[in-house]
């Protein structure tokens, strides 16, 4: 996937694989791995936002953590700034951890209770050694700022916040050490809706001023519309479609990206775009169904469509489908 | 007009935290008429959870408790029964789906042993037809082969199969009125479409009445008739859901609306969500006068101190909001 504008992917991932082996701790008794991210290649153009989508074990926040190698990936390639990260050691990985940042879904899980703001935010400036304390409370301060808190917020615990407020002190965190990439996983789900826009508006100018590239994880179609210039649709530990947003949302090619699109109703008049009934449920990463793996709750599958494993093909430029039945 | 099935009036429930007691539903009544699905929304904690489990007396007191009030059902007044009165009419007259259903459903007996239960309480049936009853419920819920699930536990269903079996148990002595309380917030997007099918079907089939609770303005319009919408503890806006979602008369009701990013909103131009500026309040420091006053957009002096009272503004559409007092 190469782009005709020759900017520089910031971020290529090719082909990764991570699969989880179910020995242990699980009943059902299967030594079949769960091919939690099975074969994902995508990348991000620099101070571009890549969308992921899908429902709920798609293997989203596998992909993320295993591109940050907070898990090891099973296979594959992870080139940041054109360098592959898998052979790094953890050593070799340390500065190129202040470049690429993670948002979690849950602000109250993802900050250490104990500590006070002003702490949690110093602690990426002492990790890599950056800056005096002077210097770093300054940084803090600056920091607060940016993401619409005041610096007297600094000297409080993350009890006495509000979801959002956490969440906005999550993102300083994040962006403390001017990263190149954010991965943001669900960074707005847990958030309720009219708080949902401030910190999705804010993600939109931090990006703008700090020329910032982000992998923005969510379940939400709308929200991803909104916020992201490309998106790709994943099942399964696969993509299924990717594509510029626009192209995707107006002309969705495979029929699970319609699937999603057309149940949402509309506020205004309650309709749905159409009715394009799914049925079933999403199949088990264990053991997933042959061919297409969307094949089982696909309202328009042929008998191929049963023993075919379909390729992500390119049917239109920048538009790629993995659907025998929509490639042409 | 026909009589309405449930009427709730001037309903107050308060907790208390710390020695310190506050309201958390502050003197709310309103309507359920037969054969209608009513929908409360409104953020995370503004009391929608606290009156449905109010109807019902299933308060935890304390630290809850139902200071005054009424609820008529069938002209009595359902929060000055005895608590085996109340329990004849639990899950016969008037059942509740909640959240989580983990937390109704007993992970350690198998469907069989559940399902059946409310059945052999409320009605006459034997062991053998309540059986079949339950067989015949889940098939009504539109689960794949009913009779292998009766031998499973729980844990070996899906999400959405849970929801459903949950449904089922609900529905298995016909009430007239079923609570659902935010039945597919925990469930993907397809699943949930599915849900609300069922739920939407079953209504028709049965004519029961539904208090639905939720924070999707989408599935709002879709399938209910009429929208409460609360906000810390009261009722700001009340009325016919269409007509009301799609010209919102509180500024409340419009900020939630226009904070909801909508599929196509940027590809129309809006890059800028619409923020409601702040947080939602926590219910033991409530602001004076309107509660919605500090992040309200067209505040006036006298929304700081004196509390709308929710008047009609049009045949069955009320709002509590100064800048609509005059136009009755
Ligand atoms: N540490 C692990 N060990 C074993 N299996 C795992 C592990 N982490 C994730 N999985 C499995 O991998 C699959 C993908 O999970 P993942 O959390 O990436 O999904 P997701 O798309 O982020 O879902 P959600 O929307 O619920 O967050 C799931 O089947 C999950 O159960
Ligand atoms: N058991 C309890 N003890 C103390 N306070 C409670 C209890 N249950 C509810 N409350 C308080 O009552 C208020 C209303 O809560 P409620 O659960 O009704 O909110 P909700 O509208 O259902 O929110 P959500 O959308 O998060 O479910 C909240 O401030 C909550 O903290
Ligand atoms: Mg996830
Ligand atoms: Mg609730």
């Amino acid at each position: 996937m190469t782009d005709n504008l020759g900017k520089p992917n910031l971020l290529e991932v090719r082909n990764l694989k991570k699969h989880f082996s179910v020995k242990e701790n699980f009943t059902r008794n299967s030594d079949e791995p769960i091919r939690a991210v099975d074969g994902v290649s995508f990348h991000i153009k620099a101070g571009k936002t890549l969308g992921l989508v899908g429902e709920s074990g798609c293997g989203k926040s596998t992909a993320a953590r295993t591109i940050l190698r907070l898990v090891e990936p099973t296979s594959g390639e992870i080139l940041f700034k054109g360098e592959n990260l898998v052979p790094l050691s953890h050593k070799e990985m340390q500065p190129l951890r202040r470049e690429m940042q993670i948002i979690f879904q849950d602000p109250f899980a993802s900050l250490n209770p104990r500590k006070r703001v002003r702490h949690i935010l110093e602690e990426p400036f002492e990790i890599h050694n950056i800056g005096s304390p002077v210097d770093r409370k300054k940084q803090v301060e600056e920091l607060l700022n940016k993401v619409g808190l005041s610096p007297e917020h600094a000297d409080r615990f993350p009890h006495e916040f509000s979801g959002g407020q956490l969440q906005r002190i999550g993102i300083a965190r994040a962006i403390a050490l001017n990263p190149s990439l954010v991965i943001a996983d669900e960074p707005v789900s847990a958030l309720d809706v009219s708080i949902q826009a401030q910190v999705i508006n804010l993600l939109q100018t931090l990006r703008e001023n700090l020329n910032i590239s982000f992998l923005f994880i969510s379940h939400d179609m709308a929200v991803v519309e909104h916020f992201c210039d490309r998106v790709a649709v994943m099942y399964l530990g696969k993509i299924v479609e990717i594509a510029d947003s626009d192209q995707l949302y107006q002309n969705p090619r495979h029929p699970y990206t319609e699937a999603l699109l057309s149940v949402i109703p509309s506020i205004e008049s309650g309709q749905r775009k159409q009715h394009l009934l799914v049925k079933g449920d999403i199949p088990s990463a264990t053991n997933p169904p042959t061919g297409c793996a969307f094949h089982t709750r696909c309202p328009i599958k042929e008998k191929r469509c049963e023993t075919t494993v379909p390729e992500l093909k390119e049917v239109e430029p920048g538009h790629f489908v993995a659907c025998l039945l929509r490639e042409s | 007009m026909t009589p309405p099935e449930l009427r709730v009036k001037n309903l107050n429930v308060s907790f208390s935290r710390n020695g310190s007691e506050f309201a958390a539903v502050n003197g709310i009544s309103f309507d359920l008429c037969k054969g209608e699905i009513l929908a409360i929304v409104g953020e995370s904690g503004c009391g929608k959870t606290v009156t449905a489990l109010s109807i019902l007396r299933l308060i935890p007191e304390p630290p809850g408790k139902i200071q005054s009030g009424s609820v008529c059902f069938n002209s009595t007044d359902l929060l000055k029964l005895s608590s085996r009165q109340l329990q004849d009419i639990r899950g016969r007259d008037i059942s509740m789906i909640f959240q989580d259903p983990l937390t109704c459903l007993n992970p350690v007996l198998t469907l069989g042993d559940q399902l059946p239960e409310p059945i052999l309480r409320h009605t006459s049936l034997s062991r053998k037809e309540a059986w079949e009853k339950g067989i015949a419920l889940l098939r009504q819920v539109e689960i794949p082969s009913p009779t292998e699930k009766m031998d499973q536990f729980p844990h070996q269903l899906s999400g959405g199969m849970r929801q459903r079996v949950m449904i089922a148990m609900a529905l298995s002595c016909s009430p007239r009125i079923l609570i659902a309380d935010e039945p597919t917030t925990a469930l993907d997007v397809l699943i949930q479409a599915q849900i609300i099918d069922l739920l939407r079907n079953l209504k028709e089939q049965t004519g029961m009445s539904v208090i639905l609770i939720t924070h999707d303005l989408g599935i709002v319009t879709e399938i209910a008739q009429r929208v409460i919408v609360m906000y810390a503890g009261d009722i700001v806006e009340m009325g016919p859901s269409q007509k009301l979602l799609q010209a919102p008369l509180h500024p409340y009701t419009i900020g939630l609306k226009n904070s909801i990013p909508k599929l196509g909103q940027k590809r129309e131009g809006d890059k800028h969500l619409t923020e409601i500026p702040g947080n939602v309040p926590s219910p033991d420091q409530l602001p004076s006068g309107c509660p919605f006053h500090p992040r309200c957009p067209s505040v006036v002096e006298r929304c700081k101190t004196q509390k709308p009272a929710l008047k009609e503004v049009e045949p069955g559409h009320q709002v509590s909001c100064w800048l609509h007092e005059s136009e009755i």
